[in-house]
Protein backbone atom coordinates (compact mmCIF):
# COMPACT_ATOMS: atom_id res chain seq x y z
CA UNK A 1 0.00 0.00 0.00
CA UNK A 2 1.35 3.34 -0.89
CA UNK A 3 -0.24 6.67 -0.57
CA UNK A 4 1.01 10.15 -1.04
CA UNK A 5 -0.33 13.29 0.40
CA UNK A 6 0.65 16.19 -1.69
CA UNK A 7 -0.74 19.60 -1.39
CA UNK A 8 1.84 21.27 -3.53
CA UNK A 9 1.79 24.98 -3.41
CA UNK A 10 -0.72 26.02 -0.86
CA UNK A 11 -2.16 29.43 -0.29
CA UNK A 12 -0.87 32.08 2.11
CA UNK A 13 2.66 31.12 1.32
CA UNK A 14 2.61 27.85 3.18
CA UNK A 15 3.97 24.77 1.52
CA UNK A 16 2.92 21.52 3.02
CA UNK A 17 5.44 18.78 2.84
CA UNK A 18 4.78 15.70 0.83
CA UNK A 19 3.91 12.87 3.16
CA UNK A 20 4.65 9.45 1.81
CA UNK A 21 3.19 6.80 4.01
CA UNK A 22 3.55 3.13 3.44
CA UNK A 23 3.33 0.00 5.46
CA UNK A 24 4.02 -3.03 3.36
CA UNK A 25 2.01 -6.13 4.09
CA UNK A 26 4.20 -8.95 5.29
CA UNK A 27 4.74 -12.06 3.22
CA UNK A 28 3.36 -15.33 4.52
CA UNK A 29 4.97 -18.67 3.97
CA UNK A 30 3.44 -21.95 5.04
CA UNK A 31 4.67 -25.50 5.19
CA UNK A 32 3.15 -28.84 6.07
CA UNK A 33 5.54 -30.17 8.68
CA UNK A 34 3.83 -33.53 9.16
CA UNK A 35 1.80 -35.52 6.67
CA UNK A 36 -0.73 -37.38 8.76
CA UNK A 37 -4.50 -37.83 9.04
CA UNK A 38 -4.36 -38.52 12.77
CA UNK A 39 -2.81 -35.41 14.29
CA UNK A 40 -4.67 -33.84 17.20
CA UNK A 41 -4.24 -31.60 20.25
CA UNK A 42 -1.89 -29.08 18.67
CA UNK A 43 -0.22 -26.66 21.05
CA UNK A 44 2.18 -23.77 20.48
CA UNK A 45 4.73 -22.29 22.82
CA UNK A 46 6.73 -19.57 21.18
CA UNK A 47 7.87 -21.01 17.88
CA UNK A 48 7.62 -24.59 19.11
CA UNK A 49 4.70 -26.70 17.95
CA UNK A 50 3.54 -29.84 19.73
CA UNK A 51 0.86 -32.31 18.77
CA UNK A 52 -0.31 -35.87 19.31
CA UNK A 53 -0.21 -38.39 16.49
CA UNK A 54 -0.71 -42.09 15.89
CA UNK A 55 2.35 -44.29 16.22
CA UNK A 56 2.49 -48.08 16.50
CA UNK A 57 -1.07 -48.50 17.68
CA UNK A 58 -1.19 -45.68 20.22
CA UNK A 59 -0.74 -41.95 20.17
CA UNK A 60 2.52 -40.20 21.01
CA UNK A 61 3.64 -36.61 21.33
CA UNK A 62 5.80 -34.75 18.84
CA UNK A 63 7.47 -31.33 18.85
CA UNK A 64 8.58 -29.27 15.86
CA UNK A 65 11.29 -26.70 16.60
CA UNK A 66 11.29 -24.94 13.25
CA UNK A 67 13.78 -27.30 11.69
CA UNK A 68 13.02 -30.86 12.73
CA UNK A 69 10.45 -33.02 14.49
CA UNK A 70 11.28 -34.77 17.73
CA UNK A 71 9.21 -37.64 19.08
CA UNK A 72 8.70 -36.92 22.78
CA UNK A 73 6.90 -40.06 23.91
CA UNK A 74 7.05 -43.61 22.68
CA UNK A 75 4.76 -45.88 24.64
CA UNK A 76 1.63 -47.97 24.28
CA UNK A 77 -0.72 -45.42 25.86
CA UNK A 78 -2.35 -42.22 24.68
CA UNK A 79 -1.37 -38.83 26.08
CA UNK A 80 -4.06 -36.51 27.43
CA UNK A 81 -4.35 -33.01 28.90
CA UNK A 82 -1.60 -31.71 26.67
CA UNK A 83 -0.35 -28.26 27.61
CA UNK A 84 2.66 -26.35 26.36
CA UNK A 85 3.67 -23.21 28.24
CA UNK A 86 6.91 -21.56 29.24
CA UNK A 87 9.00 -24.16 27.49
CA UNK A 88 7.39 -27.10 29.22
CA UNK A 89 5.14 -29.67 27.63
CA UNK A 90 2.93 -31.46 30.15
CA UNK A 91 0.56 -34.36 29.69
CA UNK A 92 -1.15 -37.16 31.56
CA UNK A 93 -1.41 -40.86 30.88
CA UNK A 94 -4.22 -43.01 32.20
CA UNK A 95 -2.56 -46.10 33.59
CA UNK A 96 -4.50 -48.91 35.29
CA UNK A 97 -6.70 -46.70 37.41
CA UNK A 98 -4.00 -44.18 38.09
CA UNK A 99 -3.04 -41.09 36.20
CA UNK A 100 0.58 -40.29 35.61
CA UNK A 101 1.68 -36.73 35.02
CA UNK A 102 4.73 -36.02 32.89
CA UNK A 103 6.59 -33.00 31.62
CA UNK A 104 9.12 -32.41 28.86
CA UNK A 105 11.53 -29.48 29.16
CA UNK A 106 12.28 -27.88 25.81
CA UNK A 107 15.56 -26.41 27.07
CA UNK A 108 17.06 -29.59 28.45
CA UNK A 109 14.97 -31.81 26.12
CA UNK A 110 14.41 -34.18 29.03
CA UNK A 111 11.22 -35.88 30.18
CA UNK A 112 10.30 -36.09 33.86
CA UNK A 113 7.70 -38.16 35.65
CA UNK A 114 5.96 -35.69 37.96
CA UNK A 115 3.16 -37.59 39.63
CA UNK A 116 1.75 -41.09 39.89
CA UNK A 117 -0.32 -41.22 43.05
CA UNK A 118 -2.34 -38.30 44.29
CA UNK A 119 -0.38 -35.38 45.71
CA UNK A 120 -1.31 -36.40 49.26
CA UNK A 121 0.10 -39.87 48.69
CA UNK A 122 -3.20 -41.68 48.52
CA UNK A 123 -3.46 -44.03 45.66
CA UNK A 124 -7.03 -43.72 44.54
CA UNK A 125 -7.61 -40.04 43.93
CA UNK A 126 -6.95 -39.45 40.34
CA UNK A 127 -5.56 -36.53 38.53
CA UNK A 128 -8.52 -35.46 36.52
CA UNK A 129 -6.69 -32.80 34.60
CA UNK A 130 -3.53 -30.77 34.80
CA UNK A 131 -2.22 -27.39 33.74
CA UNK A 132 1.25 -25.88 33.85
CA UNK A 133 2.71 -22.41 34.03
CA UNK A 134 6.31 -21.50 34.63
CA UNK A 135 7.69 -23.92 37.19
CA UNK A 136 4.24 -24.57 38.57
CA UNK A 137 1.71 -27.27 37.92
CA UNK A 138 -1.90 -27.46 39.07
CA UNK A 139 -4.01 -30.56 39.07
CA UNK A 140 -7.67 -31.21 39.62
CA UNK A 141 -8.31 -34.47 41.49
CA UNK A 142 -11.30 -36.75 41.90
CA UNK A 143 -12.36 -37.88 45.39
CA UNK A 144 -10.59 -40.65 47.19
CA UNK A 145 -12.50 -43.78 48.05
CA UNK A 146 -14.78 -43.04 50.97
CA UNK A 147 -14.42 -39.35 50.39
CA UNK A 148 -16.44 -36.88 48.44
CA UNK A 149 -13.78 -34.22 48.39
CA UNK A 150 -12.68 -32.98 45.04
CA UNK A 151 -9.50 -30.98 45.04
CA UNK A 152 -7.16 -28.52 43.43
CA UNK A 153 -3.46 -29.09 44.08
CA UNK A 154 -0.59 -26.79 43.33
CA UNK A 155 2.97 -27.91 42.69
CA UNK A 156 5.73 -25.28 42.84
CA UNK A 157 8.40 -27.57 41.52
CA UNK A 158 9.19 -29.03 44.93
CA UNK A 159 6.10 -29.52 47.05
CA UNK A 160 2.39 -30.02 46.58
CA UNK A 161 -0.17 -27.88 48.37
CA UNK A 162 -3.91 -28.41 48.37
CA UNK A 163 -5.73 -25.21 47.48
CA UNK A 164 -9.27 -26.52 47.26
CA UNK A 165 -11.20 -29.34 48.82
CA UNK A 166 -14.91 -29.42 48.29
CA UNK A 167 -17.83 -31.76 48.16
CA UNK A 168 -19.38 -29.74 45.40
CA UNK A 169 -20.11 -31.99 42.53
CA UNK A 170 -17.64 -31.11 39.91
CA UNK A 171 -18.44 -31.28 36.28
CA UNK A 172 -18.09 -34.76 34.94
CA UNK A 173 -17.87 -33.58 31.41
CA UNK A 174 -17.22 -29.91 31.72
CA UNK A 175 -14.15 -29.50 33.86
CA UNK A 176 -11.70 -26.83 33.01
CA UNK A 177 -8.47 -25.84 34.64
CA UNK A 178 -6.25 -22.99 33.56
CA UNK A 179 -3.11 -21.38 34.91
CA UNK A 180 -1.51 -18.02 34.45
CA UNK A 181 1.59 -17.30 36.48
CA UNK A 182 0.82 -18.44 40.01
CA UNK A 183 -2.91 -18.11 39.53
CA UNK A 184 -5.08 -21.16 39.05
CA UNK A 185 -8.59 -20.93 37.62
CA UNK A 186 -11.20 -23.67 37.42
CA UNK A 187 -14.90 -24.36 37.06
CA UNK A 188 -17.33 -26.06 39.41
CA UNK A 189 -21.00 -26.87 39.42
CA UNK A 190 -23.18 -24.71 41.59
CA UNK A 191 -24.61 -27.13 44.19
CA UNK A 192 -27.71 -24.98 44.37
CA UNK A 193 -28.42 -25.39 40.70
CA UNK A 194 -30.27 -28.48 39.63
CA UNK A 195 -28.58 -30.40 36.92
CA UNK A 196 -26.91 -27.75 34.89
CA UNK A 197 -25.39 -29.17 31.79
CA UNK A 198 -22.39 -26.91 32.05
CA UNK A 199 -20.49 -25.69 35.10
CA UNK A 200 -21.46 -22.26 36.33
CA UNK A 201 -19.02 -21.30 39.06
CA UNK A 202 -15.62 -19.79 38.33
CA UNK A 203 -12.89 -19.89 40.97
CA UNK A 204 -9.41 -18.48 41.27
CA UNK A 205 -6.63 -19.18 43.73
CA UNK A 206 -3.65 -16.84 43.62
CA UNK A 207 -1.55 -18.71 46.12
CA UNK A 208 -2.94 -16.77 49.02
CA UNK A 209 -6.65 -16.40 48.55
CA UNK A 210 -9.47 -18.46 47.12
CA UNK A 211 -11.90 -16.27 45.23
CA UNK A 212 -15.16 -17.16 43.63
CA UNK A 213 -15.11 -14.96 40.57
CA UNK A 214 -18.52 -15.74 39.19
CA UNK A 215 -21.59 -17.49 40.49
CA UNK A 216 -25.16 -17.97 39.48
CA UNK A 217 -24.27 -17.18 35.94
CA UNK A 218 -26.26 -19.96 34.41
CA UNK A 219 -23.90 -21.91 32.28
CA UNK A 220 -20.27 -21.57 31.43
CA UNK A 221 -19.20 -22.87 28.11
CA UNK A 222 -16.18 -24.87 29.08
CA UNK A 223 -14.61 -24.75 25.66
CA UNK A 224 -14.16 -21.03 26.00
CA UNK A 225 -12.34 -20.87 29.29
CA UNK A 226 -8.86 -19.42 29.40
CA UNK A 227 -6.46 -17.27 31.38
CA UNK A 228 -3.63 -14.93 30.52
CA UNK A 229 -1.76 -12.50 32.70
CA UNK A 230 -4.13 -11.45 35.45
CA UNK A 231 -7.12 -11.98 33.23
CA UNK A 232 -9.53 -14.86 32.85
CA UNK A 233 -12.33 -15.07 30.35
CA UNK A 234 -15.07 -17.50 29.55
CA UNK A 235 -18.28 -17.72 27.61
CA UNK A 236 -21.55 -17.83 29.48
CA UNK A 237 -25.29 -17.83 29.04
CA UNK A 238 -28.31 -18.77 31.06
CA UNK A 239 -29.81 -22.14 30.37
CA UNK A 240 -32.53 -20.55 28.27
CA UNK A 241 -30.04 -18.46 26.41
CA UNK A 242 -27.60 -21.21 25.80
CA UNK A 243 -29.13 -22.45 22.57
CA UNK A 244 -29.13 -18.95 21.21
CA UNK A 245 -25.56 -18.14 20.53
CA UNK A 246 -26.41 -14.50 19.97
CA UNK A 247 -27.32 -14.18 23.64
CA UNK A 248 -24.00 -15.38 24.91
CA UNK A 249 -21.60 -13.15 26.78
CA UNK A 250 -17.83 -13.26 27.16
CA UNK A 251 -16.93 -11.92 30.60
CA UNK A 252 -13.36 -10.71 30.92
CA UNK A 253 -12.24 -10.46 34.55
CA UNK A 254 -8.92 -8.70 35.16
CA UNK A 255 -8.72 -9.40 38.87
CA UNK A 256 -10.71 -6.38 39.93
CA UNK A 257 -13.19 -5.58 37.21
CA UNK A 258 -15.47 -7.68 35.09
CA UNK A 259 -16.36 -6.58 31.57
CA UNK A 260 -19.04 -8.46 29.66
CA UNK A 261 -18.62 -8.60 25.91
CA UNK A 262 -21.91 -9.35 24.20
CA UNK A 263 -22.03 -11.91 21.43
CA UNK A 264 -25.01 -10.40 19.73
CA UNK A 265 -25.99 -10.24 16.13
CA UNK A 266 -26.48 -6.54 16.59
CA UNK A 267 -22.82 -6.15 17.20
CA UNK A 268 -21.68 -3.03 15.39
CA UNK A 269 -19.52 -3.80 12.50
CA UNK A 270 -16.50 -2.54 10.75
CA UNK A 271 -13.93 -2.85 9.09
CA UNK A 272 -11.51 -1.75 6.51
CA UNK A 273 -8.36 -3.80 6.68
CA UNK A 274 -9.53 -7.29 7.39
CA UNK A 275 -12.90 -7.19 5.72
CA UNK A 276 -13.10 -10.16 3.40
CA UNK A 277 -16.32 -10.79 1.60
CA UNK B 1 -14.62 -40.33 34.84
CA UNK B 2 -11.26 -39.46 33.37
CA UNK B 3 -11.09 -36.00 31.93
CA UNK B 4 -9.16 -34.79 28.97
CA UNK B 5 -9.04 -31.09 28.29
CA UNK B 6 -6.81 -31.43 25.27
CA UNK B 7 -9.62 -30.57 22.93
CA UNK B 8 -9.96 -27.20 24.53
CA UNK B 9 -7.42 -24.50 24.07
CA UNK B 10 -5.79 -23.42 27.26
CA UNK B 11 -5.81 -19.99 25.69
CA UNK B 12 -9.46 -20.76 24.85
CA UNK B 13 -11.12 -20.59 21.46
CA UNK B 14 -12.16 -17.18 22.63
CA UNK B 15 -8.55 -16.29 22.04
CA UNK B 16 -7.18 -13.66 24.41
CA UNK B 17 -4.03 -11.53 24.31
CA UNK B 18 -3.18 -8.31 26.09
CA UNK B 19 -6.78 -7.64 26.99
CA UNK B 20 -8.01 -8.30 23.48
CA UNK B 21 -10.48 -11.10 22.89
CA UNK B 22 -11.48 -12.82 19.66
CA UNK B 23 -14.36 -15.21 19.14
CA UNK B 24 -16.72 -16.56 16.54
CA UNK B 25 -20.42 -15.82 16.56
CA UNK B 26 -23.43 -15.94 14.30
CA UNK B 27 -23.72 -12.72 12.34
CA UNK B 28 -27.48 -13.04 12.10
CA UNK B 29 -27.33 -14.36 8.57
CA UNK B 30 -26.88 -17.98 9.49
CA UNK B 31 -23.11 -18.16 9.32
CA UNK B 32 -20.32 -17.53 11.78
CA UNK B 33 -18.03 -14.53 11.69
CA UNK B 34 -14.94 -13.48 13.63
CA UNK B 35 -15.19 -10.69 16.20
CA UNK B 36 -12.53 -8.77 18.09
CA UNK B 37 -12.91 -6.89 21.37
CA UNK B 38 -10.00 -4.45 21.59
CA UNK B 39 -10.64 -3.41 25.16
CA UNK B 40 -13.34 -0.94 24.30
CA UNK B 41 -14.93 -1.68 20.95
CA UNK B 42 -16.27 -4.79 19.27
CA UNK B 43 -14.98 -5.12 15.74
CA UNK B 44 -16.31 -7.58 13.21
CA UNK B 45 -13.36 -8.91 11.27
CA UNK B 46 -15.15 -10.96 8.64
CA UNK B 47 -18.36 -10.56 6.69
CA UNK B 48 -19.27 -13.30 4.24
CA UNK B 49 -21.63 -16.23 3.78
CA UNK B 50 -19.42 -19.03 5.03
CA UNK B 51 -18.41 -19.98 8.54
CA UNK B 52 -15.34 -18.33 10.03
CA UNK B 53 -14.39 -20.28 13.12
CA UNK B 54 -12.10 -20.89 16.07
CA UNK B 55 -9.95 -17.75 16.09
CA UNK B 56 -6.85 -17.27 18.16
CA UNK B 57 -4.84 -14.13 18.85
CA UNK B 58 -1.35 -13.25 19.99
CA UNK B 59 -0.41 -9.60 20.06
CA UNK B 60 -1.96 -8.08 16.98
CA UNK B 61 -1.94 -11.27 14.94
CA UNK B 62 -5.29 -13.05 14.62
CA UNK B 63 -5.96 -16.23 12.66
CA UNK B 64 -8.99 -18.43 12.09
CA UNK B 65 -10.46 -21.15 9.92
CA UNK B 66 -12.76 -20.39 7.06
CA UNK B 67 -14.87 -23.41 6.38
CA UNK B 68 -13.95 -25.01 3.09
CA UNK B 69 -11.27 -22.50 2.25
CA UNK B 70 -8.42 -22.57 4.72
CA UNK B 71 -6.73 -20.45 7.34
CA UNK B 72 -6.90 -16.67 7.24
CA UNK B 73 -4.77 -14.28 9.26
CA UNK B 74 -5.19 -10.61 10.10
CA UNK B 75 -1.90 -8.97 11.02
CA UNK B 76 -3.44 -5.79 12.37
CA UNK B 77 -3.55 -4.22 8.95
CA UNK B 78 -4.48 -6.71 6.26
CA UNK B 79 -6.12 -10.09 5.97
CA UNK B 80 -4.54 -12.84 3.94
CA UNK B 81 -5.17 -16.49 3.18
CA UNK B 82 -2.16 -18.22 4.70
CA UNK B 83 -2.85 -21.93 4.24
CA UNK B 84 -1.05 -23.48 1.28
CA UNK B 85 -3.87 -25.80 0.35
CA UNK B 86 -7.30 -24.41 -0.51
CA UNK B 87 -10.52 -25.98 0.68
CA UNK B 88 -8.95 -27.25 3.84
CA UNK B 89 -10.81 -27.88 7.03
CA UNK B 90 -8.88 -27.93 10.25
CA UNK B 91 -8.82 -27.71 13.98
CA UNK B 92 -6.58 -26.78 16.88
CA UNK B 93 -5.39 -23.53 15.40
CA UNK B 94 -3.00 -21.52 17.56
CA UNK B 95 -1.19 -18.21 17.10
CA UNK B 96 2.15 -17.38 18.67
CA UNK B 97 4.41 -14.49 17.76
CA UNK B 98 4.54 -14.24 13.97
CA UNK B 99 3.44 -17.83 13.51
CA UNK B 100 0.18 -19.73 13.04
CA UNK B 101 -0.07 -23.50 13.41
CA UNK B 102 -3.00 -25.79 12.80
CA UNK B 103 -4.03 -29.30 11.96
CA UNK B 104 -5.46 -29.55 8.48
CA UNK B 105 -7.98 -32.23 7.66
CA UNK B 106 -9.62 -33.00 4.38
CA UNK B 107 -9.59 -36.78 4.58
CA UNK B 108 -6.85 -37.09 2.03
CA UNK B 109 -3.19 -37.67 2.52
CA UNK B 110 -2.49 -34.93 0.04
CA UNK B 111 -3.88 -32.31 2.38
CA UNK B 112 -3.97 -33.68 5.93
CA UNK B 113 -1.27 -32.89 8.42
CA UNK B 114 0.29 -30.34 10.73
CA UNK B 115 0.94 -26.92 9.25
CA UNK B 116 3.02 -23.93 10.24
CA UNK B 117 2.66 -20.54 8.56
CA UNK B 118 4.78 -17.54 9.42
CA UNK B 119 4.86 -13.94 8.31
CA UNK B 120 8.21 -12.32 7.67
CA UNK B 121 7.26 -9.00 9.22
CA UNK B 122 4.35 -7.76 11.23
CA UNK B 123 3.01 -4.23 10.95
CA UNK B 124 4.24 -1.95 13.71
CA UNK B 125 2.40 -1.98 16.98
CA UNK B 126 0.60 1.33 17.10
CA UNK B 127 -0.86 0.89 20.57
CA UNK B 128 2.06 2.72 22.16
CA UNK B 129 0.60 3.04 25.62
CA UNK B 130 -0.68 -0.53 25.65
CA UNK B 131 -4.22 0.31 26.63
CA UNK B 132 -5.69 -1.96 23.99
CA UNK B 133 -6.72 0.73 21.53
CA UNK B 134 -5.04 3.10 19.12
CA UNK B 135 -6.41 6.53 19.83
CA UNK B 136 -5.53 10.17 20.41
CA UNK B 137 -3.19 9.30 23.24
CA UNK B 138 -1.10 7.19 20.89
CA UNK B 139 -1.10 9.92 18.26
CA UNK B 140 0.20 12.44 20.76
CA UNK B 141 2.82 10.00 22.03
CA UNK B 142 4.13 9.73 18.50
CA UNK B 143 4.01 13.48 18.05
CA UNK B 144 6.01 13.90 21.25
CA UNK B 145 8.64 11.53 19.89
CA UNK B 146 8.99 13.42 16.62
CA UNK B 147 12.58 14.19 15.72
CA UNK B 148 13.87 11.22 17.60
CA UNK B 149 14.98 7.93 16.23
CA UNK B 150 12.79 5.97 18.63
CA UNK B 151 11.99 2.81 16.73
CA UNK B 152 8.78 2.40 18.72
CA UNK B 153 7.21 5.22 16.77
CA UNK B 154 9.05 4.76 13.48
CA UNK B 155 6.07 3.38 11.60
CA UNK B 156 7.71 3.44 8.18
CA UNK B 157 10.99 2.10 9.52
CA UNK B 158 13.08 4.83 7.92
CA UNK B 159 15.09 5.66 11.01
CA UNK B 160 13.27 8.73 12.21
CA UNK B 161 9.94 9.82 13.64
CA UNK B 162 8.18 12.45 11.59
CA UNK B 163 4.98 13.42 9.86
CA UNK B 164 5.18 10.37 7.62
CA UNK B 165 4.91 8.13 10.66
CA UNK B 166 2.03 10.21 11.95
CA UNK B 167 0.22 9.78 8.65
CA UNK B 168 0.61 6.02 8.75
CA UNK B 169 -0.60 5.89 12.31
CA UNK B 170 -3.68 7.96 11.59
CA UNK B 171 -4.60 6.51 8.21
CA UNK B 172 -3.95 2.85 8.93
CA UNK B 173 -4.21 2.17 12.63
CA UNK B 174 -6.21 4.72 14.58
CA UNK B 175 -9.61 3.53 15.64
CA UNK B 176 -12.56 5.71 14.75
CA UNK B 177 -16.13 5.30 15.89
CA UNK B 178 -19.30 6.96 14.72
CA UNK B 179 -22.93 6.10 15.37
CA UNK B 180 -22.19 2.59 16.56
CA UNK B 181 -19.84 1.78 13.70
CA UNK B 182 -16.11 1.74 14.04
CA UNK B 183 -13.04 1.00 12.02
CA UNK B 184 -9.34 1.42 11.64
CA UNK B 185 -7.77 4.29 9.80
CA UNK B 186 -9.15 7.74 9.25
CA UNK B 187 -8.12 10.95 7.53
CA UNK B 188 -5.69 13.63 8.60
CA UNK B 189 -7.89 16.31 10.09
CA UNK B 190 -10.28 13.95 11.86
CA UNK B 191 -9.43 15.40 15.23
CA UNK B 192 -12.34 13.84 17.12
CA UNK B 193 -11.76 10.43 15.49
CA UNK B 194 -15.31 9.97 14.33
CA UNK B 195 -14.24 8.80 10.90
CA UNK B 196 -15.03 12.06 9.16
CA UNK B 197 -13.53 15.47 8.67
CA UNK B 198 -16.28 17.95 9.33
CA UNK B 199 -17.14 21.26 10.89
CA UNK B 200 -16.68 19.65 14.27
CA UNK B 201 -13.00 19.17 13.51
CA UNK B 202 -12.77 22.68 12.15
CA UNK B 203 -14.30 23.97 15.36
CA UNK B 204 -11.71 22.13 17.41
CA UNK B 205 -8.97 23.65 15.32
CA UNK B 206 -10.48 27.13 15.52
CA UNK B 207 -10.76 26.88 19.27
CA UNK B 208 -7.05 26.23 19.63
CA UNK B 209 -5.73 28.13 16.63
CA UNK B 210 -2.51 29.92 17.46
CA UNK B 211 -1.95 27.86 20.57
CA UNK B 212 0.05 24.80 21.35
CA UNK B 213 -1.91 21.61 21.38
CA UNK B 214 -2.16 17.99 20.42
CA UNK B 215 -4.23 16.06 17.93
CA UNK B 216 -7.48 16.62 19.80
CA UNK B 217 -6.83 20.35 19.64
CA UNK B 218 -6.52 20.35 15.88
CA UNK B 219 -2.80 19.77 15.52
CA UNK B 220 -2.46 17.51 12.50
CA UNK B 221 1.31 17.26 12.35
CA UNK B 222 4.30 16.86 14.62
CA UNK B 223 4.95 20.49 15.49
CA UNK B 224 3.66 22.13 18.63
CA UNK B 225 1.42 24.79 17.19
CA UNK B 226 -2.09 24.63 15.87
CA UNK B 227 -1.57 26.80 12.85
CA UNK B 228 -2.19 27.35 9.20
CA UNK B 229 -0.52 24.10 8.23
CA UNK B 230 -3.08 22.19 10.25
CA UNK B 231 -5.87 24.19 8.70
CA UNK B 232 -4.65 23.36 5.25
CA UNK B 233 -4.48 19.66 6.02
CA UNK B 234 -8.00 19.84 7.31
CA UNK B 235 -9.05 21.64 4.16
CA UNK B 236 -7.54 18.96 1.95
CA UNK B 237 -9.51 16.23 3.65
CA UNK B 238 -12.60 18.21 4.57
CA UNK B 239 -15.72 16.25 3.80
CA UNK B 240 -14.00 12.89 3.89
CA UNK B 241 -16.15 10.23 5.50
CA UNK B 242 -14.60 6.89 6.27
CA UNK B 243 -17.11 4.11 5.85
CA UNK B 244 -17.40 0.84 7.67
CA UNK B 245 -16.34 -0.98 4.54
CA UNK B 246 -13.18 1.02 4.45
CA UNK B 247 -13.83 3.52 1.72
CA UNK B 248 -13.27 7.20 2.09
CA UNK B 249 -16.04 9.26 0.63
CA UNK B 250 -15.01 12.83 -0.08
CA UNK B 251 -17.73 15.38 -0.29
CA UNK B 252 -16.22 18.17 -2.37
CA UNK B 253 -19.37 20.25 -2.16
CA UNK B 254 -18.55 20.99 1.41
CA UNK B 255 -15.12 22.28 0.61
CA UNK B 256 -16.48 25.69 -0.15
CA UNK B 257 -17.85 25.99 3.35
CA UNK B 258 -14.46 25.21 4.77
CA UNK B 259 -12.87 27.67 2.45
CA UNK B 260 -15.05 30.42 3.81
CA UNK B 261 -14.52 29.32 7.40
CA UNK B 262 -10.83 28.89 6.91
CA UNK B 263 -10.36 32.26 5.31
CA UNK B 264 -12.26 33.86 8.16
CA UNK B 265 -10.02 32.09 10.58
CA UNK B 266 -6.90 33.17 8.76
CA UNK B 267 -8.04 36.78 8.59
CA UNK B 268 -8.87 36.79 12.27
CA UNK B 269 -5.51 35.33 13.13
CA UNK B 270 -3.73 37.77 10.86
CA UNK B 271 -5.39 40.71 12.55
CA UNK B 272 -4.50 39.27 15.89
CA UNK B 273 -0.87 38.90 14.93
CA UNK B 274 -0.70 42.33 13.40
CA UNK B 275 -2.11 43.78 16.59
CA UNK B 276 0.43 42.00 18.69
CA UNK B 277 3.22 43.19 16.47
CA UNK B 278 2.12 46.81 16.81
CA UNK B 279 2.30 46.75 20.53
Amino acid sequence: MMRKHFLGQACVGVVLVCLASSVQAGDWSAVRIAITPDAKYLRMDGSLVAWRDRSDGSDDLYVYDGASIQQITNDSRDEYNVNFDDGRLTWTIYNSGQVDLYQWDSVTTTTSHILHTAPDGTAIPQVRMAAASGDNIAVMTNPATGSDQYGIWFYDGATWTQWRSTANTWPTSGSQLAMSGDDVYWLEYDPNTSMPFEPDLVFRHDGQTLTQIASGIGEVARYSFGAEGDTVSWREATKDEFARIDDHRIPVYDGTQRTDIPCTRTTPTFTRGPRTE
Amino acid sequence: MYEDNSNFHTGSPNGMSNGKVVWDADDGNGDMEIFLYDGQNIIQLTDNDVDDLAPDIDGNLIAWFRDGEGVYAFDGLTTQLVSPTPYMYGDHLEVSGNQVSWIGKWQTTSTDGVFVASIDSLPPNADFNGDGRVDIEDIDLLRAAAGSGDATFDMDDDGDVDDNDLAILVEDFVLWSRDGASGMGTAIGDFNLDGSVTAVDLALLQQHYGSTGGWGAGNSNCDDMVDVTDLLWLKVNYGTVVTASGGQVPEPATMGLLGLGGLTLLRRRKRCCAGEASR
